[in-house]
């Protein structure tokens, strides 16, 4: 594009940027509007509060709905992590080993559809701790797609590229680390981008289970209060946040595959 | 393709003549004096011997290799031509040590081949690179599993020879951003780069334009020159010119062994211009090509 190249790389990019994300922009933006007109033509109701009634519990209860973000992006933060190492180790080592695929695999496509929401009591009842409970129900919901998708990486990389590696006489670290992980990193972007509403799912259900904090709690403590404008602002963050989280991790993304 | 433009050679010289051109003996009717006169005089960097391979899956056996024995001198440049499916691969893969035969032996420097090592480096058509890694640190991570250098040492040599192949200015760019042709100059780079003794490269021009093709051939020819220790070169091709302009010797595979051993005569430096139009050139292209046309005589009675 001629025109775009006079411009600078800082206004393209916020463009782009600007162009890829209008149509959520405009959808989030009809939202808005349909709900304003709502509350101006209704006035509001139980259930359904006005918009800016929502806007005034976000400003007063700020305190404690940023605390509860802290403490639902640390719970999300830790078990995504924790599901992310353990699946691509036991993808790789699937991978590697061939028994071990033979004697995994067919387990895992068993456990892997059972909402791990299910282990909840049995975490809460072993570990003793709602914080650790919670880590352990959201990591093991996503530990599977994570090992599924480390093992359809592996079984893709290309004899070409391993025989070219194996020429190099790369220790068993350096292969991992340079050869196995970068080529696994956009499946498990992908898998990442597909399982976020997965994991707000969890997420929210984790907390919900007995936790003192984070926004999923937060919604449900406020909804056995029959609070629904709060109720209705806790909903509002969660959307917000999963929002960001996915532009974020679309940046990410870009940043770290900047090789494709 | 190689066949094509071969049948624009004359093809009118005299059988006597073309004898006068072979210096090596030539082949008998029994496998087992063929098999003796695919070694030379020098002493051997690299020795096969009366390897079989076979590839097998659940239900079938296919024999590739049978008796496969040619030996390579040290700084020796050996090129290995055949038709495609001919086992060229699969040779090359035994000497890097990717694969191991049934029975034979593959020795370097009179030690059996048991893997992959320090002492070689190998270039193949496609997939070299690691797409993850720009140029420079492609060279660098294969620098790297051979020397212990300190890091600024590394990068100025990966430097060097990223240069000395054209690539100055492309340091930073990812394979995916260079052409095909230029991902092949990496690869290059990066197996000159390591200075292992032996340089083993599978088609490695097999890709790239006929334009690139060429001025790559000369690049590669002039860098090996300039070697101060002269590399044990194998390279597999199915391009007669290619092989004629690169090697000193040229082995010809047919029904999974050597068949014929070509010694080439030209002295370094050598010219493409300047061989290609000597008779022995031309004696020595005819020669190959009947050879290709006897592998495939089907093809010649199609009349294509
Ligand atoms: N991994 C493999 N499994 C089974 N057969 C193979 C394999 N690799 C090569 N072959 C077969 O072995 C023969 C020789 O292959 P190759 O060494 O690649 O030949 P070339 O490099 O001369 O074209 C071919 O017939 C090919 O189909
Ligand atoms: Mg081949």
């Amino acid at each position: 594009m001629p025109q775009a190249s006079e411009t600078s790389a800082l206004a393209r990019l916020s463009r782009v940027n600007l162009v890829r994300y209008l149509p959520q922009l405009i959808i989030l933006a009809l939202l808005g509007l349909a709900w304003s007109l709502y509350g101006a033509l209704t006035g509001g109701s139980f259930l359904l509060p006005r918009p800016d009634e929502v806007v005034e519990v976000l400003g007063a209860d700020f305190a404690k709905i940023f605390e509860s973000i802290g403490a639902s992006g640390l719970l999300l933060g830790l078990s995504s992590l924790i599901a992310l190492v353990l699946g691509v180790l036991m993808g790789m080592l699937c991978g590697q080993f061939e028994r071990l695929k033979g004697a995994v695999l067919p387990i895992a496509r068993v456990l892997a559809p059972i909402p791990s929401l299910i282990y909840a009591p049995y975490a809460v009842a072993i570990v003793g701790d709602f914080f650790w409970a919670a880590v352990f129900v959201i990591a093991s919901g996503l530990f599977w797609p994570v090992l599924f998708n480390t093992v359809n990486a592996i079984e893709d990389i290309s004899d070409e590229l391993i025989n070219s590696a194996r020429t190099l006489n790369l220790p068993t670290r350096t292969m991992f680390a340079w050869v196995m992980l970068p080529h696994c990193l956009p499946y498990l972007f992908n898998t990442l981008s597909v399982q976020v509403s997965n994991a707000f799912l969890l997420l929210v259900g984790a907390e919900m289970m007995g936790m003192r904090s984070g926004v999923g709690w937060y919604v449900k403590y406020w909804a056995d209060y029959s609070n629904f404008t709060t109720v209705f602002a806790g909903i509002v963050v969660i959307a917000v946040i999963v929002f960001v989280v996915n532009i974020l991790l679309e940046k990410f993304r870009d940043r770290v595959l900047s090789w494709k | 393709m190689a066949a094509d433009e071969a049948i624009t050679t004359p093809r009118s010289t005299g059988s006597a003549r073309a004898d006068e051109a072979i210096t090596t003996p030539r082949p008998t009717g029994s496998a087992r004096a063929g098999s003796t006169a695919v070694f030379s005089d020098r002493p051997a960097k690299i020795r096969v011997k009366g390897v079989a391979l076979s590839y097998r899956n659940n239900t079938s056996s296919t024999a590739v290799l049978s008796d496969l024995s040619f030996d390579v001198a040290e700084g020796e440049f050996v090129s290995l031509i055949g038709a495609s499916g001919c086992g060229k691969s699969t040779t090359l893969s035994l000497l890097a040590g990717l694969r191991m035969p049934d029975s034979g032996e593959v020795h370097i420097d009179g030690v059996p081949v048991t893997g992959t090592g320090k002492d070689r480096s190998v270039v193949f058509q496609h997939y070299a690179l690691f797409p993850w890694m720009r140029a420079r640190r492609n060279v660098e991570f294969g620098i790297r599993q051979v020397s212990d250098a300190p890091k600024r040492e590394i990068a100025a040599k990966a430097a060097y020879y990223l240069k000395r192949v054209g690539l100055e200015g492309k340091e930073a760019l990812y394979p995916h951003q260079l052409s095909g042709g230029m991902q092949q100059r990496v690869a290059i780079a990066r197996a000159l780069a390591m200075e292992t003794e032996i340089l083993l490269m599978d088609e490695p021009f097999g890709a790239v334009d006929a334009k690139t093709r060429v001025v790559l051939q000369d690049l590669l020819l002039e860098l090996l020159q300039e070697q101060e220790r002269k590399r044990t070169v194998v390279f597999v091709t199915h391009d007669i010119d290619e092989a004629l302009l690169l090697s000193d010797r040229v082995l010809f595979m047919n029904a999974q062994r050597i068949s014929k051993v070509i010694e080439v005569p030209f002295e370094h430096p050598k010219k493409r211009h300047e061989i290609a139009q000597t008779l022995v050139y031309r004696e020595l292209r005819k020669e190959i090509f009947d050879m290709f046309y006897e592998d495939e005589g089907e093809y010649l009675a199609s009349g294509i």
